[in-house]
């Protein structure tokens, strides 16, 4: 990160899951899941 | 269509606008303008960040693509959730903090006017040519379908969106959004009840999908590593990354909407929200297509579905050839859906020997039937050079107008307009603002009042609203309307995006290397599009990287002694 992008951070909660981390994390692991279910689903019908 | 038709059309398609309007008659000055007073709620953001990405071309274009080619691709979306992550991480708190109208601002703070004009000027160039294919894509389809006037349809769809972006800004744009993507939504889930009630009584919807899956439709991920496939897992999971990042992090079309939530947390939540969402939903309306595909394994298709091509070979000298190959067309789709029909039994009945023989059977007469439709185009082509031999952005809506009941038509075909509103509409919002704020009021004038700016951006808004809509006017149908899209974004994003990561990450470089740099990985982008043959999405992360590594080696060797750039 550059000096401009680092004169302030905004504290701020994560409207759900408790942190913005978690929120990431859950999307990231819908992402794997949703995949999974694909390569299923491909499988399934191929 | 019928009078209810036009009812519900226009009915839903002005009442939207109006409504737009009327919410947004008090908005204030710049800031609400550009901005919408920094007042939007997560919901309405997530909304129209969606409505935003999805124009008609989707509605069109996605079913039609699957028709032919299957779900494949989904999987150019794949690299959006983790690009929507990165925008939240660092996009979203540098540019709320620094208080920017448009993400190009950044640019000017971090590097200089120049690099800040150049940012501007790429997305002002395929931003606006994007607008004209927008607005062109659903006018061409359905007024040559409906026998609509094309130009008429293109102007009065163009004057609507105009009228109430110009009228409401940044704020009226959100709020239309809103309730478009919730028509787009309805309509949407009412065509896929509708293919499978029109399916025939004895195909359930498990056979169904298995029919579907035995004509290798339903082949989701491919993770093959050819680089000359367009879709693949890897091409989806990284240039997608590249060309969603450049998409949602530089593209004010889409920074706009989310610049404008209450909060940090607003802004990343309306995104995150597309993040979950947009892969099911594309997943969807993929698989809308594919039951098309399926319903018409059982009825007669046109060999053809664009009739108002089929109706100007007839009046030429390839007529004869043309009724040949349709009569051909239609004993092969006979036999066809009579052998699809024992293969649904016979799935149904499990044997697998059997199944491999009705399998065959089925596969063998449907590749016939594309050997006609092939040679259709190609005497398509024959007939005239100006013809269009791609009928793929017609299937979904040929289904609609075909056999759908009256009233559920009008609204299908809302919905497509509904869709192409909504995204012109933020792009010529978008386009207006990047052309007022990096442009006029730096350059032109200086100094004058809120309401003095305001103006200025309604006209300017006005003025690209009247581009778009001339060069929807001289706009030709090219390939599938969807890819051309995603073609003249991939081409462009990859540097722009180039741009801004080197201001995010390399601290060392500055103004003139990453300027000369963008200029040279342009040119390379556009050299290589033209005499390489490489899946399109791939120059998102090959203009990217360029843009970074010719920046950094510049800044280290030919501008190592530069001073200090001018700030914007």
């Amino acid at each position: 990160m550059t000096e401009l992008d680092k004169k302030k951070q905004e504290p701020e909660n994560a409207p759900v899951f408790g942190s913005w981390r978690r929120v990431y994390w859950f999307v990231a692991l819908f992402f794997v899941v949703e995949v999974i279910a694909f390569y299923l689903f491909t499988q399934y019908y191929s | 269509m019928s009078t209810l038709d036009y009812v519900v059309l226009l009915g839903t398609l002005v009442g939207i606008a109006v409504y737009g309007m009327w919410r947004t008659r008090s908005s204030g000055g710049l800031q609400g303008y550009l901005k919408g007073d920094d007042s939007i709620k997560w919901g309405t953001i997530g909304l129209s960040v969606m409505a935003t990405q999805a124009s008609a071309i989707t509605f069109l274009s996605t079913p039609g693509k699957a028709y032919d080619d299957g779900m494949g691709f989904v999987q150019n979306y794949f690299g959006m959730p983790f690009a929507i992550i990165f925008i939240c991480v660092f996009f979203i708190p540098i540019y709320r903090r620094l208080n920017v109208y448009t993400s190009y601002e950044y640019l000017g703070q971090r590097f200089d006017s120049k690099t800040r004009y150049l940012g501007a000027f790429l997305f002002l160039v395929q931003r606006g040519l994007a607008a004209g294919i927008t607005i062109y894509a659903p006018a061409i389809v359905i007024s040559s379908l409906l026998g609509w006037n094309l130009d008429l349809t293109i102007v009065l769809v163009g004057a609507l969106v105009v009228i109430y972006t110009v009228s409401g800004g940044t704020k009226a744009v959100s709020i239309t959004q809103r309730y478009q993507m919730g028509i787009i939504l309805i309509g949407m889930f009412v065509a896929f009840a509708m293919i499978i009630g029109n399916l025939p009584e004895d195909v359930s919807f498990a056979s169904a999908l298995s029919v579907a899956g035995a004509m290798d439709k339903l082949e989701v991920v491919n993770f093959s590593f050819d680089i000359e496939e367009r879709y693949t897992f890897w091409s989806g999971l990284f240039g997608g990354l590249f060309l969603s990042l450049s998409y949602f992090g530089t593209d004010q079309s889409q920074v706009q909407r989310y610049l404008a939530g209450s909060s940090v947390s607003a802004s990343r939540f309306g995104l995150l929200f597309n993040a979950v969402v947009k892969i099911p939903m594309q997943f969807f309306i993929l698989f809308v297509g594919v039951m098309v595909f399926v319903f018409y394994l059982f009825e007669e298709p046109p060999v053809f579905f664009n009739q108002a091509t089929l109706d100007v070979v007839s009046e030429t000298e390839y007529a004869a050839e043309m009724v040949t190959l349709q009569e051909r067309y239609a004993s092969v789709v006979g036999e066809r859906a009579v052998a699809v029909r024992q293969l649904a039994l016979d799935l149904g009945a499990g044997d697998e020997s059997v199944i491999a023989a009705s399998k065959e059977r089925a596969v063998a007469l449907e590749s016939q039937a594309l050997a006609v439709r092939a040679d259709v185009k190609e005497l398509i082509g024959k007939a005239g050079e100006d013809l269009e031999a791609k009928d793929s952005d017609y299937v979904f809506i040929t289904f609609i107008l075909n056999y759908l009941p009256e009233g559920l038509i009008g609204l299908l075909v809302a919905v497509i307009f509904a869709a192409a509103m909504s995204s012109t509409a933020s792009e010529l919002n978008a386009l207006g603002s990047t052309t007022m704020v990096d442009f006029y009021r730096r350059i032109a004038k200086g100094g004058q009042t809120d309401a003095h700016y305001v103006l200025v951006s309604r006209i300017l808004t006005a003025a690209w609203g009247g581009l778009a809509i001339f060069f929807a006017l001289y706009a030709n149908l090219v390939e599938n309307l969807i890819e051309a899209v995603n073609i003249l974004g991939s081409l462009f994003y990859g540097g722009i995006l180039g741009m801004f990561l080197v201001a995010f990450f390399v601290k060392s470089v500055r103004g003139t290397a990453v300027f000369v740099s963008a200029i040279i990985s342009q040119l390379t982008v556009l050299i290589m599009y033209n005499t390489l043959e490489i899946g399109y999405l791939w120059y998102n992360l090959i203009g990217c990287g360029l843009v970074m590594m010719l920046s950094y080696i510049l800044q280290m060797t030919v501008f190592r002694n530069g001073g200090k750039e001018e700030q914007a």
